[in-house]
This record gives structure tokens, sequence and C-alpha cells, in this order.
């Protein structure tokens, strides 16, 4: 199982909260760098459009803002921001009455507009793109899983189960029933031999 | 790495290249770190009055319109709020210091439940935000110079 964090890591993160909570506008935005990647995926996840996506993530961003006072242990940053980003993409979702994750069905065609960057041409490869489709035929619990645990590689279960309402014994086997069948989409779509290659 | 790993490696790696945070996200998210560090935290706007709360009350600007007033350190928030059209409101007021000098520049936020709407506040501290939905609505105030301040979820 994955450790909870580095430790260093975790201690750059408390002296980062300490900073902002005194007004360090540097600090802050090392947060979001830090962070960003966790909570855009969180967002995407629970999102039904890349618009959602971007409410969500700065109606997260807000509420820590607003909530960084309340803010005990560091350690629990991200899985705090992937919490609020969950419940504000299902309060939008609510609102907007569609339940459904955005997965990666667009992700190949509702994309940022960048361009042709190396990054772009190995997208379009051959195996990325049998990756996203086979990605995409999963099931949204399997999506949303998945996605939060590719972009927060170092969280623990613990901190997934909390972060995604679920119970913590079933974050292990509900992730690798959701490999193995992503497994299979990808076999069945054309292979999945030295994946390392094309992406 | 094992094979679970490998495959999480490469799924994080497309959702990175594929669908990476939109730049104008990011800027947005780095903005509210400059209004921390104008005002090192969050601070809530206290209700003074509502003319909702005022039985048998009639409005003072208008049918259907309802006045709230709302005040923090050194901010007095005056705000209309206006039926446009069945289950939208249009929102105006203005931005005061508290010796009754204009806020100008800046911007208003109403965060509702479905999402945002958005105004600016112009050189004499007043906005105007149309299309607000009737409901739950939080109203934050970002003003260019100085500390922001939100208002805690009210149903309009």
């Amino acid at each position: 199982m994955a450790t909870v964090t580095e430790p260093g890591h975790s201690c750059g993160t408390a002296v980062l909260v300490r900073r902002v909570a005194g007004g360090d506008e540097r600090a802050w935005r090392d947060l979001v760098d830090r962070n960003g990647g966790i909570v855009w995926g969180a967002a995407r996840a629970y999102s039904a459009t890349r618009a959602d996506a971007e409410d969500v993530w700065q109606a997260t961003w807000l509420s820590l803002a607003e909530n960084l006072h309340r803010l005990r242990d560091a350690e629990a940053l991200p899985g705090w921001l992937v919490t609020t980003a969950r419940r504000e993409s299902l309060r939008l979702a609510r609102a907007r009455r569609r339940e459904s994750p955005a997965g990666l069905d667009g992700v190949l065609t509702e994309t940022a507009d960048d361009g042709g960057d190396p990054e772009s041409a190995a997208l379009r490869s051959v195996l990325a793109a049998r990756l996203a489709r086979a990605f995409s035929q999963l099931s949204g619990r399997c999506q949303q899983l998945l996605r939060v645990m590719a972009v927060a590689p170092e969280a623990s279960y613990e901190q997934i189960s909390r972060a995604l309402g679920v119970p913590r014994g079933s974050v292990g086997p509900k992730k690798q029933r959701c490999l193995r069948t992503l497994r299979q989409r990808m076999l069945a779509l054309g292979g999945v031999e030295e994946p390392e290659v094309a992406l | 790495m094992t094979g679970a790993g490998t495959e999480l490696g490469l799924l994080g790696r497309l959702f990175r290249a594929a669908d990476p945070t939109p730049a104008r996200a990011v800027s947005r998210a780095y903005r509210l770190g400059r209004d921390l560090a104008g005002g090192a935290a969050a601070r809530r706007f206290v209700l003074l009055s509502d003319s909702a709360d005022v039985s048998g009350a009639g409005s003072e600007g208008g049918e259907g319109e309802r006045g709230l007033v709302f005040a923090v350190a050194g901010r007095v928030l005056d705000l209309a709020l206006v039926p446009e059209e069945p289950g939208l409101l249009r929102a105006s007021g203005m931005l005061l210091s508290r010796s009754g000098q204009p806020v100008p520049g800046g911007e208003v936020v109403f965060r509702h439940p479905a999402g945002t709407r958005r105004g600016e506040l112009d050189a004499g501290g007043g906005f105007r935000v149309r299309a607000v939905p009737a409901g739950p609505v939080s109203v934050l105030l970002r003003p260019r110079t100085g500390a922001w301040a939100v208002t805690d979820w009210f149903v309009c």
C-alpha cells in the first residue's frame, strides 16, 4: 500500500500553510502548484464538463482560503481538497441534475487548446488513444476511483476512502477490479504491449 | 513498479498531458492568494438589515425589491435584489467604506448552488449582476485594493 505522504513533503506543506495564514502570497501559489493536479483530477472525476470542473476548482480553492485557519493537520490537506472538490462537484451535479462523471469520454476532443506540443503529439499516439477509449468504457465509479488515484498516487487507501466516501476496505479490491477491467478493455481494443514506448 | 502502478502512472500522465488544469483556472486560484495576502483571511460580512425581515414592509426601491445591508470592518455592502424573470433576480448595489466613500474597482461574485454570477465594481463602487438564480446565494466582494469579504449563504 502506498505511504501516506512523504515526510518532507508534509513538513513543507505545514510550513506553506503557516506562511499562507500569515498572508504570504508566494506560499499560496506554491500550495496551488503542489496540489493543483489533485484538485483538478478530482474536479474532473466528478464533473460532467470541463466548465463545471473549473467552477468546482475555484470553489475548492475558495473554500480552502475560507477555512485555512481551521486546518489543523497539513498532512491531511490533499485529502481535504479531494473531499471538498468531490462535494462541490456533487453539489453542482445535483443542482443541474446531472450525475454522470466526465471520465475520459471527451478527453481527446474536450481538451485544452495546447496546439502541437510534444505531449499532444504523444497523446495522439495509438496507445494513448486506446487507453483513453478503454478508460471511457469503465463504469463511472471506476473512472472516478482511478482518476483520483492516478493524480494522487501517494495517497493512502484511508485518505482515498475518506475523500471519495467509500469504505476503506473496499478501495484496494475496487482498484484491482477496475484495473483488471481496464486491461481487458485494452486487450479488446488491440493490446497493451510495451505501453511505456507510446507514452 | 507493479503492473497496477504502471497503469496508474500511465493514466496519470495521460490526464496531465490531455487534460491539464486550464491556465485561466490556475490564474484565478493564484488571485485568491493575492486577496489573502491583502487581508490574511476571508472576512465575513455581518447582515445589518434585510427588508424581507420587516413584517409588512413595502419595498423601498420598487415592486418586489429586497434590500440588504451587510458590513465588515471598514466596508458596507448595500445590496438590492429585484425579480427579473421567473426564477431569476437582478442584483445591484454599492460597496462603500465606513465613511461612506465608494470603493472603486474589483469584482463581485454571487455564488449559487449551480455556479457563480460575476460583475465588476465600477468607479463609484457600484455593481449590477443579472440572472442571479433565486435560492441560496453567498456574495463575495473582491475590491481591487484591500481585503476581500464574503457573506454567509442566504436565500434570495
